[in-house]
């Protein structure tokens, strides 16, 4: 296992960054372009105003597959490198991949409701997620379960690389199977009107995905730096009492 | 009638990312302050 002694950017605490300033930048940003979205889509022929729901729920479920990527990496360089910092930033990726697929989820309910006339049925698109959801969950309760850490960092990956392999079949679920889900949403498959909404609003949401990851990687970096002191403590602690 | 659909999508969107940005910042803030302790910079 290889772990970094030497104080490098994410673990440097001497120099407090402008956090809350990132924060209020990119929270404006996505008030922007979602305020772009309403101010330059007619309503749909079909779905009238409500399409303006898929400014939240598309780039939300586009940002958590870009999480599962960065899981999938992580964890297959965890696997490859055995270097904790690659278990890490799976485990920082997969709690904001957690909370997207929650989101994507139950933004996807609101809007069946009034187009499909259900919150939730058991379609291919939506079981798919569904599933995706509960493997990322189950690989955040294998990490509060398993304390020895290379063993919770190795099996962890297993289930990271898995939860990530069924990001493929949750989005060509839509043309594998029947289903009532709309084909997959994209600026060259939706209407030119709405195509720089979807566009500047899944940069948002990815702006969002990226700084969250990156801050709760930093948190996790910097968490380890007292568990490494007590540990060193402990030891030097039981070389004396020999 | 769907007013109240898109006012629910889009006021769920921002309490989970303003919650979970809340949440990170704080978490961020207490690992640093412990990292300081740890490294004696009290």
């Amino acid at each position: 296992m290889v772990e970094s002694q030497s104080p490098d950017r994410v673990t440097d605490v001497s120099t407090a960054p402008a956090r809350v300033v990132w924060v209020f930048a990119i929270l404006a940003i996505l008030a922007a372009t979602q305020a772009f979205g309403f101010l330059t889509s007619p309503p749909d022929r079909d779905m009238g105003h409500l399409q303006k729901i898929m400014y939240v729920h598309v780039p939300a479920a586009w940002s958590a597959f870009l999480a599962f990527v960065v899981v999938l990496v992580a964890s297959v360089l965890y696997l490859w490198k055995r270097d904790d910092r690659y278990d890490l930033l799976a485990a920082s990726a997969a709690e904001v991949a957690a909370v997207l697929t929650a989101l994507t989820i139950a933004l996807g309910s609101i809007w069946g409701r009034p187009t499909w006339g259900v919150w939730w049925t058991w379609d291919p698109r939506l079981t798919s997620t569904a599933i995706l959801l509960i493997i990322i969950v189950g690989y955040l309760a294998l990490r509060g379960f398993v304390d020895e850490p290379e063993r919770r960092a190795r099996w962890s990956a297993a289930v990271g690389i898995l939860g990530a392999l069924n990001v493929p079949i949750v989005y060509m679920s839509v043309r594998w199977w029947r289903t009532l889900h709309q084909p997959q949403s994209s600026p060259s498959t939706v209407d030119p009107a709405y195509a720089w909404g979807l566009r500047l609003n899944a940069i948002a949401f990815l702006l969002v995905m990226i700084y969250l990851v990156r801050a709760r990687y930093r948190a996790a970096r910097l968490e380890r730096i007292p568990e490494m002191a007590a540990e060193r403590e402990a030891l030097s602690g039981s070389v004396k009492d020999v | 009638m769907s007013d109240g659909y898109i006012w629910a999508a889009y006021t769920l969107t921002w309490v989970v990312l303003v919650v979970f940005m809340r949440t990170t910042v704080r978490r961020v803030r207490r690992a640093e302050n412990a990292a300081r302790a740890a490294k004696g910079e009290r």
